[in-house]
């Protein structure tokens, strides 16, 4: 060999040490291919919720009065505000829409955020094409800062689009615009956050985890500071976002702590990478088992296996949430001593009540919560599937399990063992649904999946939808069959697609309508409801009942229910035993019961 | 510059996993070098420490005279690659893949892209989520020999290709040689080193076992010999470099240590010989003696005389 001091042969010129940055422009623009579809959807569905939102919150609070009672009702109600953001602005329907929607959509911008930056990064080093990328005239650290110039681009535009299309539907423009920065702000937070996750850990769904419970913990520590009125918020990424208070306060400095946050992580991110080896994370792995124990031997044993990890941790997380919430009960009272407006309206409330129904509204929220983890369970299996691990699985021959069953069953049987996984994790966590949902839940995502093929893809929509009902009944309904159709309204409601405000959104609803009645055989078997539900979510609004004191009259409806949930399998309030099969009954004033009722149609 | 790869003394651990454990390679500039192993032995480790991709614990690495690790992007831009498991973006089309990867590289020659695509019979518009292991291995490849690429690093490249692709590919890496440029092949597939191969390096548990020319590793083997004389030959068992000797139909069957081939010969022409068949050392043996080494849990390497008898 050449005596080895040149470092650089003639063949190469020495501009060829190259920048730090070779080949980011090319991986940034096939990125961009790569989510042609997918970010504008994102964007689309991101705006489309505060548009959504701004039209229908101009329509209900169309008088000072209106705004009053909504001002008193949401004031009073931690659980709203646990739900929502800081109550400021609520003195002008661009101020409620604003707290109303904001801490949504900064979910769905985190989200966007961290599938966008992970897929790009984690997902194609595990699956190995980032070896093929690097071992080409790309830099290191390439492949990262395209994903994160993608996902920032993808905040940015969705910024722009809220801030337009808010304006266009009749909002102040600087407020609007306030108010998309402020998600787009949150997203790039949760990109330079994400940029990190896919360092620290070697597999893509860790990663998610890791960002998805950051998002959660940054949720709470905000809800804690507006419930309470505190600093507490300022420990929150989503917590700046909001303390630019659009239309009211109209601050555009916590913007930039969001900002020098986001690039300290991708600095941050972009170090750690420097620190790793191609595949891996940040610590090495350990050698496992050399043979497997026999609780592994049957694909519900490798089911439960392969998912250990995510059942314990959305345990644990949902075990903390529901402590937080706990902890905050108290503050229901402080609030409502607080608030003049609402003891002009309420009176002298029960606030024995009020605290149930904040119990029951969190409940609620935990319940979706269990739901959107029963999805991923039952996701992993189509993940399993297109990976072509189910193959084998499939073709094995284990006594009662998976081959155990007619040929033309065993792949729904493997995602049913994956879906299973999900049904028992909703039963631990929502205690009240212990009764067999789970399994009816099973049976409709086996009968809806087992008309494809493994691999194939038509259904995907389909297996989401069929595995909500799976995780949703552990809310309020005691384990009870409740609508099918339900689940899927309620978390369509909570994720804010209903126009109507926020309070009533929740519980009530659900109580007053959807427990007790049979489930809709039609939707369970071919996963969809009669066209006219939807006309009627997407159709105008039709007369409504002038807004008063329905949200919070409509919680205080609740105790029985929601002491069903959160008591176990207690089911009811005590002294008040129901016999099985029959209805809840709504408890409270003739005239919540109306209430509830009316807003349940 | 002669030398194109230069490591000595690598070492590379994973956790508790010693991958490498003070591997020596040394490719020369222009030549085809087989890096042979059995599964698990650090072949693609190695190379992957070669690109880059992961950083040595300990040794020194040379790649086209500049360090893998540093200087990355300038070296690639001279070398190209095929890993052993070639995974692709599901939605993206083989030919689009193709150009990428090109294109990531520093461009690429697309009559030369045309002609392969042809010649490995590969479509180049179907998705890569339909591909099969093989179709995903040719659209590495056609990237990689589309390239005008000094060095081709490719990791177990026929893996999952069929014998007729086999067969194409072999004749694209005598193609390659003609053209001046260097492959550094890894495999397990025997036939194709010593089809392909000037000099070889045999691996074992993250060491280099032997290394050097097909011919100088011969001294290492055995050629097997059948002959039929017209009368018994005595006295074979009694020349140095016979092993396992038998006579069936009046057939002597033997193997003998190639360096004592012709005194061995020069013997059985005293006794007429009538016909001869001998079957060249494989790398397959040689490979098997390294591969028995490490079962019978010997750490040192051994002579070829002394490992079987
Ligand atoms: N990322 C990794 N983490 C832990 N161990 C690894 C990793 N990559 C390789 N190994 C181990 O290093 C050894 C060499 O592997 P490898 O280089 O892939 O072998 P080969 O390519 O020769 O089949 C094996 O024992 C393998 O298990
Ligand atoms: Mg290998």
């Amino acid at each position: 060999m050449s005596a080895a001091t040149a470092i650089r042969p003639a063949a190469g010129p020495p501009a060829e040490r190259g920048p730090a940055v070779a080949g980011t422009g090319a991986l940034f623009r096939f990125a961009l291919r790569r989510d042609r579809v997918r970010l504008p959807v994102w964007i689309a569905v991101g705006t489309f919720m505060v548009v959504l939102q701004s039209v229908s919150s101009q329509a209900l609070y169309d008088s000072p009065a209106d705004l009053a009672a909504y001002r008193a009702s949401v004031g009073t109600n931690a659980a709203t505000i646990a739900l929502a953001g800081p109550p400021v602005g609520l003195d002008t329907v661009a101020g409620a829409v604003a707290f109303e929607i904001s801490g949504t959509v900064m979910l769905i911008a985190a989200l966007m955020a961290m599938f966008t930056v992970a897929r790009h990064t984690r997902a194609d080093e595990e699956a190995g094409r980032t070896e093929l990328v690097r071992a080409a005239r790309v830099d290191r650290h390439a492949p990262l800062l395209a994903a994160v110039l993608l996902a920032a681009l993808a905040c940015v535009l969705l910024a722009v689009a809220i801030g337009a299309a808010v304006t266009a539907s009749g909002l102040p423009a600087g407020g609007s615009f306030l108010l998309g920065a402020a998600v787009g702000a949150c997203g790039l937070v949760f990109t330079g956050i994400t940029a990190v996750a896919v360092q620290v850990s070697g597999h893509t769904r860790p990663a998610y985890g890791i960002v998805g419970g950051l998002f959660a913990v940054a949720f709470v520590l905000r809800a804690v500071g507006d419930i309470q009125g505190n600093w507490v918020v300022w420990t929150s990424p989503v917590g700046w976002a909001q303390a630019t208070h659009p239309y009211s306060g109209d601050r555009w400095l916590p913007l930039v702590l969001c900002l020098a946050v986001a690039a300290a992580f991708v600095v941050v991110g972009l170090a750690l990478l420097d620190r790793r080896d191609l595949g891996a994370g940040l610590t090495q792995p350990r050698p496992g088992p050399a043979t497997a124990r026999r609780s592994l031997l049957s694909p519900l044993g490798l089911a439960v296996r392969l998912q250990r990890g995510a059942l314990v941790a959305w345990l644990v997380g949902l075990a903390l949430l529901g402590v937080v919430y706990g902890a905050l009960a108290e503050s229901v009272e402080t609030l409502i001593g607080q608030n003049e407006e609402a003891l002009l309206v309420f009176g002298n409330p029960d606030v024995d009540r009020l605290v149930d129904a904040y119990l029951g509204t969190t409940f609620a929220i935990t319940a979706i919560l269990a739901s959107a983890y029963a999805v991923s369970a039952v996701l992993r299996a189509r993940a399993e599937e297109s990976a072509d691990r189910a193959e084998p699985v499939l073709a094995g021959d284990e006594p009662g399990g998976v081959a155990g069953q007619p040929r033309h069953r065993r792949p729904a049987r493997f995602r049913a063992d994956h879906g299973r996984v999900g049904g028992h994790h909703r039963a631990g966590a929502g205690g009240a649904a212990r009764r067999g949902g789970g399994v009816l839940a099973d049976g409709r995502c086996r009968g809806r999946l087992r008309a494809r093929d493994l691999g194939g893809h038509r259904s995907r929509g389909r297996a989401v939808r069929s595995a909500a009902p799976a995780g949703d009944r552990a809310g309020l309904d005691g384990g009870r069959p409740a609508p099918a159709g339900d689940h899927v309204r309620r978390v369509v409601r909570l994720a804010g697609l209903d126009r109507r405000p926020l309070p009533h959104r929740l519980g009530p609803h659900d109580a007053a309508r959807g427990v007790g009645r049979r489930p809709d055989r039609r939707f369970a078997r071919r996963g969809r409801r009669p066209a006219g539900h939807r006309l009627r979510r997407l159709a105008p609004a039709r007369p409504r009942p002038r807004l008063t004191v329905a949200p919070t009259r409509a919680l205080e409806a609740l105790p029985p229910v929601t002491r069903s949930g959160t008591g176990g399998k207690a089911s009811n309030a005590p002294g008040e035993a129901r016999p099985s099969g029959q209805p809840f009954r709504v408890g409270g004033s003739p005239a919540a019961r109306a209430s509830a009722a009316r807003t349940g149609s | 510059m002669t030398t194109a790869i230069s490591v000595s003394g690598l070492v590379k651990t994973f956790g508790a996993t010693r991958a490498l454990d003070g591997l020596d390679l040394e490719v020369r500039s222009g030549e085809v070098h087989g890096f042979l192993g059995p599964n698990g032995s650090g072949k693609s480790t190695t190379i992957r420490v070669l690109l880059g991709l992961l950083r040595a614990d300990a040794g020194r690495v040379r790649l086209l005279d500049g360090d893998p690790w540093r200087d990355a992007v300038a070296l690639h831009r001279r070398l190209a690659y095929v890993p052993g498991d070639v995974t692709l973006w599901p939605g993206i089309t083989g030919g689009e893949s193709i150009d990428l990867l090109g294109r990531l590289r520093g461009g690429l020659d697309p009559r030369r892209r045309a002609e392969l695509l042809d010649r490995f019979d590969l479509d180049p518009r179907k998705k890569a989520r339909t591909y099969s292991k093989g179709n995903r291995q040719k659209v590495a490849l056609v990237a990689a020999l589309a390239s005008d690429a000094e060095l081709l690093v490719l990791d177990e490249p026929t893996s999952g290709l069929d014998p007729l692709m086999e067969a194409v590919f072999q004749e694209c890496i005598r193609e390659v040689r003609a053209e001046g440029r260097t492959v550094l092949l890894s495999s397990h597939i025997l036939a194709e080193a010593e089809a392909l191969c000037d000099r070889v390096s045999i691996i074992r548990l993250g060491r280099t076992v032997q290394s050097g020319s097909l011919a100088e590793l011969r001294h290492l083997t055995r050629t097997s010999i059948v002959v039929e004389t017209a009368r018994p030959v005595s006295g074979l068992d009694d020349l140095p470099g016979v092993h396992e000797l038998r006579h069936e139909d009046g057939r002597a069957h033997f193997d003998v240590d190639t360096d004592a081939l012709d005194g061995v010969l020069r013997h059985l022409l005293g006794s007429g010989v009538r016909s001869l068949t001998s079957t060249p050392p494989t790398l397959e043996e040689l490979f098997l003696r390294h591969y028995g080494d490490e079962l019978s849990g010997n750490g040192a390497v051994r002579e070829p005389a002394e490992v079987r008898s």
